[in-house]
This record gives C-alpha cells, sequence and structure tokens, in this order.
C-alpha cells in the first residue's frame, strides 16, 4: 500500500504523521528528531498547543543536523480559539478569546480576517517557512464558521497552505459550507477508532473528496473497553506480532485514514509507523467494525459549544 | 519540622477534608448541584432534561431501562438551559430525547447574582457564560479545586451543622401546602415585579418574553438541526399551587409564549394540573416534586412518548 494518500487537489498527504500536542521544548526537538530518523514527514500542531514555536526551533534544528529539507516535509496547523495554557488554573481548556462572537477580540470590524491573517502570519513565523502544507479550522466554531473558511480560502489562493481542512465537522458543517463556498474542505480531522467509527461521516467524506485525519488513535486502547474487543486486538496482535496499538493504527490506514498518533518516545514512533508491512484481512476489518459502539473518548461539544 | 514534611501534612489533610466536604449536602447545593456535569463520563444517552429547579426536582431516571440523566440547575434560565445543551449535547446519542422543562415563568428574564452565575465558571465553556470575568473564573475553579482553602470557616460551619443534623434527625416537619403556594407565587411575583397575574403582560415583561420565545425556538432548532428530538414538558404543581395559577395567567405566561416558540410543532405534554399528580406525597412542597413523585412523573413522560 501506498504511505501516502491524494488530496482533491491532488497534494500528496503522508498516510501517518505525528501529532505534538502537549510537546514542547527539548521533548520537542528530541520527538521530532526522532520521528523523521524513523520516517514521519507529516507533523501537526496548532496555534494553541503552545508549542509552534518550540516545533519551529525543532524544525530547524532537524534541517540543520540531518538532510531533512523543507520539501519533504508536510506540515499542519490549525486556526484556533486559545487555551489556557497547560499548568495553569484551568489548564488546557478554551478560553473563548477567538471566534466567539462575544469576545472583545471579535467585536472590531473586520475581525475574523484580521485575527486570522494574525495567526497564519504568526505560524509561518513560528515554524520558520512561507507557506504550510495544510491548514485546519481546528473547531467549526459556530459565530463565524463560514467567514473564518472564507478567509482560509483566500490564504489557499494566495498559496500560503497548499491544501485547507477542518477538523471535527458533521454532514451537516459540510452541508452549510457547500451553499457558499468556492473551495470545498481537503481534509476533515477527527477522533475515530474501532470503538466508534463515525461511518456515515466517513462514507460522506469519501463521496465529496474529503481525506479524513485522526487524532488521538490509541486513546481508544486507554479506556475500560468490553473483554471481546480486549480479546480480539490481542488475537490480531499474536498473529501478525503487531502490537494493539499497530493494529489499531493499520485499521486507520485500511480505511484509507492518515492517523496522527502522538509519542515523544522513539520506540513508540518507530512501532507506530511500522505498519507497512502486513494487511488485515477482510474478516477482520468486519470484526473490528463490530466493535462499534459510538463511544466517544472526547465530547466535542465540550471543547466547542454548539458546534 | 521541615517545611516539607509540614507541607505535605498540610496537603493531607486538605485533602481529606475536601473529601468528607465533597460528600456533604451543602457543598453539592452550594454549587447548585452542577457537580454531575463534572464528573460526566456518560455517553448515548437516550434521553435528557433541562430546566430550573422544577426540572431538577421532576425527573429521575434511576431504575428505568433507559439511559437518562437530569441536566436541570436550579435555580436556571432558558438561555442557559441552551448553554448547558450546547456544552454537553455530544453525550446524547443520535435520536436521543431532550426534555426542555418549562415552568410557569421559563418566559420571563430572571437576573442573577455573581454567586449564583459561580457554578457555570465549573463547567461551561466561558464564551456560553453570561457576563465572563476572568477573576470570577479563577474564584470559582480555586473553590471546586480546594474547597477548604478557599473558604475553611464555611467549610467547618456547614459540614459540622451537617453532621449534627444527622445525629439528631429531626424528622422534617410536613409541608403547609397553601401556605407553600402562596409564598412560591409571591415569591414570583416580586421577582419579576407582578402586580396582577391576571393582567396583561407589562411592556417589560412583553419584550423580555419576545426574546424567551427566540430563544425556546432557537432552542428547538438546534436539536432538530443535530437530530435530537425535543420535547416540551411542563411537571405538575400541586393543586393547591396550580388552582392560584389561573387560566388567564397561564395564557399570559405560559400557552402564548409556547405557541409563539414552538412553530416546529414539538410534543408539548402540560402536565400541570395532571389527575395522577394530585397527591400531597407526590410534591416535597407546592412547586417541587418528591422523589416519589419524580420518579413516577418520569416514568409517566416516558411512557407518553413511548420511550418505555
Amino acid at each position: 500500500m501506498n504511505r501516502t494518500f491524494l488530496l482533491s487537489n491532488g497534494i500528496e498527504i503522508p498516510a501517518i504523521g505525528m501529532g505534538t500536542y502537549p510537546l514542547n521544548g527539548q521533548i520537542l526537538l528530541n520527538a521530532v528528531h526522532d520521528a523523521y530518523s524513523v520516517g514521519y514527514r507529516l507533523f501537526d500542531t496548532a496555534d494553541n498547543y503552545y508549542n509552534e514555536e518550540d516545533f519551529g526551533e525543532s524544525l530547524s534544528a532537524l534541517y540543520k543536523n540531518t538532510s531533512a529539507q523543507r520539501d519533504e516535509l508536510f506540515l499542519v496547523s490549525k486556526l484556533s480559539d486559545e487555551l489556557y495554557r497547560p499548568g495553569t488554573l484551568g489548564g488546557g481548556f478554551n478560553k473563548g478569546v477567538y471566534f466567539w462572537k462575544n469576545s472583545p477580540v471579535m467585536q472590531g470590524e473586520k475581525a475574523v480576517h484580521k485575527v486570522v491573517r494574525q495567526k497564519i502570519a504568526n505560524t509561518l513565523r513560528s515554524l520558520h517557512t512561507d507557506y504550510l502544507d495544510l491548514l485546519l479550522m481546528h473547531w467549526p466554531y459556530p459565530d463565524y464558521f463560514e467567514e473564518i473558511w472564507f478567509e482560509m480560502e483566500n490564504l489557499y489562493k494566495e498559496g500560503l497552505v497548499k491544501a485547507i481542512g477542518v477538523c471535527n465537522c458533521r454532514e451537516r458543517h459540510f452541508e452549510k459550507l457547500r451553499k457558499n463556498c468556492t473551495i470545498f474542505p481537503m481534509v476533515n480531522q477527527f477522533e475515530s477508532s474501532p470503538l466508534n467509527t463515525k461511518q456515515a461521516l466517513v462514507d460522506y467524506s469519501k463521496a465529496n473528496g474529503v481525506h479524513v485525519m485522526i487524532y488521538s488513535p490509541l486513546m481508544n486502547l486507554r479506556l475500560k473497553t468490553s473483554d471481546a474487543y480486549v480479546e480480539f486486538l490481542q488475537e490480531l496482535s499474536n498473529k501478525y506480532h503487531k502490537t494493539k496499538a499497530q493494529i489499531v493504527l493499520r485499521f486507520d490506514i485500511q480505511r484509507d485514514f492518515t492517523p496522527i498518533p502522538k509519542s515523544a518516545h522513539k520506540e513508540r514512533l518507530q512501532a507506530n509507523i511500522d505498519i507497512f508491512d502486513f494487511e488485515l484481512e477482510e474478516e477482520e476489518m468486519r470484526q473490528l467494525y463490530s466493535f462499534n459502539e459510538d463511544r466517544q473518548t472526547l465530547p466535542e461539544s465540550k471543547s466547542c459549544p454548539g458546534l | 519540622m521541615p517545611r516539607i514534611i509540614e507541607q505535605n501534612m498540610r496537603n493531607l489533610i486538605e485533602k481529606a477534608c475536601n473529601k468528607v466536604i465533597c460528600h456533604t449536602v451543602w457543598y453539592s447545593q452550594y454549587w447548585d448541584g452542577v457537580q454531575k456535569f463534572w464528573y460526566l463520563n456518560c455517553f448515548n444517552l437516550d434521553v435528557v432534561n433541562l430546566g430550573s429547579n422544577s426540572g431538577l426536582y421532576a425527573f429521575d431516571y434511576n431504575g428505568l431501562d433507559i439511559t437518562g440523566m437530569n441536566w436541570a440547575v436550579g435555580p436556571q434560565s432558558l438561555v442557559h438551559d441552551f448553554n448547558v445543551l450546547k456544552n454537553y449535547f455530544s453525550y446524547i446519542k443520535e435520536g436521543g430525547i431532550v426534555i426542555i422543562t418549562l415552568c410557569p415563568f421559563s418566559s420571563l428574564v430572571s437576573q442573577y447574582s455573581k454567586q449564583q452565575n459561580l457554578k457555570y465558571y465549573t463547567f461551561l465553556h466561558p464564551a456560553t457564560i453570561l457576563g465572563f470575568d476572568e477573576v470570577e473564573r479563577e474564584k470559582a475553579l480555586r473553590i471546586k479545586q480546594n474547597p477548604i482553602r478557599e473558604m475553611p470557616w464555611l467549610c467547618i460551619k456547614r459540614t459540622l451543622k451537617e453532621f449534627l443534623k444527622h445525629i439528631i434527625h429531626k424528622p422534617y416537619p410536613k409541608c403547609d401546602m397553601e401556605k407553600s403556594a402562596i409564598t412560591f407565587l409571591e415569591g414570583w411575583k416580586k421577582l419579576f415585579a407582578i402586580v396582577d397575574l391576571d393582567a396583561p403582560l407589562s411592556d417589560k415583561l412583553r419584550m423580555e418574553q419576545e426574546n424567551r420565545t427566540q430563544i425556546l425556538s432557537d432552542l428547538i432548532d438546534f436539536c432538530l438541526e443535530r437530530e435530537l428530538k425535543p420535547v416540551l414538558v411542563i411537571p405538575p404543581v400541586h393543586p393547591l399551587l396550580a388552582k392560584k395559577l389561573t387560566k388567564k395567567c397561564r395564557e399570559n405566561y405560559i400557552y402564548s409564549f409556547v405557541r409563539k416558540a414552538n412553530s416546529q410543532n414539538v410534543p408539548f405534554l402540560d402536565f400541570m394540573d395532571d389527575a395522577g399528580f394530585q397527591r400531597d406525597e407526590f410534591f416535597s412542597n407546592a412547586y417541587f416534586m418528591s422523589k416519589k413523585g419524580a420518579k413516577a412523573f418520569t416514568e409517566q413522560v416516558l411512557k407518553k412518548m413511548s420511550v418505555i
């Protein structure tokens, strides 16, 4: 199987990437180096991870110390609301500063335009690059959903980003955009696993040329789940001499998704990408699908009320 | 004693005290019962109900063959009912039922004190908190995290009082329903500045009602757009209170409001005079249902909706 997928505009996206939240500093620098050395080319960050600058430094170190070049990497970032800084009171939770109607920041004229421009400028400066491979809207912020997308279309047309997409969107969000957009989203990033296959959304995405990226793809392994699921993963794990995490990631790849697991450990980074030398049989895929219970691990509406 | 040991001891004592406090009734009342949202980990809910105090006391899904949750918070306005749903609808399964509990004066605007607003900082996204204030957010989170450190005297006093009450165990006096009905009515009249419940609405109240009409209508649309099934429900009140809410009063404050807001024509179940809920045992006062009443009523609503 190819290690890349094609987006609707012809851009190639790697079949697997590295998630970077909440890594920063030296840990992030080492992780990026290790990830590159074992074959990762896609790195996913966001303007509210508080790590874009550190990630930029990590990339600079990578260019300096290895043969890595910007054009072989696939850099993804997102336009987001701000989070309370990790480690502070309520750290990691949304602040409601950007893209919410009642925020003082959004009261001025052309606020969305100004905020988006400022954010993309910061991101590009922090990542030491003049373009992003993919820019995503982190949440379908209900107050400004279409306006943010309009601004993203312009960034795409100007060549500042090679592809644009959304995160955590459902069919109704796409249909809302379809009414006025000139460019349909190329990517939708959301959470999915055998316990939450979101098949209707996946079918919709495929039918409309939207590539699926999966965040927190291994979170389901941390949940208390049915014995049958755990046993079946173990069975597959024994059969293919792979870990349960590798089986789940392989499940994603065979659904034509790009999962972006996060790890700061070289062995795990290595293991997570070592999934291209085996293939789950059709019956095994079918059985994995059968464990679906629409189980959410990250309730979307808490991060983006009214989405 | 070395400082580090002293600090550890202090942390340990605080932790133990907080554990006790978090299990007290007064602490739950301090937060108006919003702790259910702090630890929410139940997905794919079949049914939830929103609402203020009347909803809080009217629904109890325990023992029913259904996954339901009472999301009412008292006191609360329709605006925050909507905000609670906006924040938590991901927990409801596709096609799940949202009971929108209405009370006699849901159509009017009630004012919040800072203390009443404090609870929202502990479980709602900042963008959905009315009059968001960063200082209040920090205050709320600090109290939530460590009540004994933030309000030691209140914690000690109220916990001791509750403990003593538990030991002495005086049975609650039987509620005088007539008196209770009058108290509620007079309270509402004062809260909303109403002189005569049967008189047409003042300009101010009419404007408030128009605003609330829009909110209820948006709330219904919100559910329908997300393939949730909204149902408007007015829980039973004690017959002595029901009698005081005249036909004219109900038309002014409830029925005209529901008619205007519910252009989508979702089910509207009015139990205010329901013959099945006339007995005193179903009520803890003229307005709030008792545990027994809530269980019977919840079953009745769900049966009416053919859910069980």
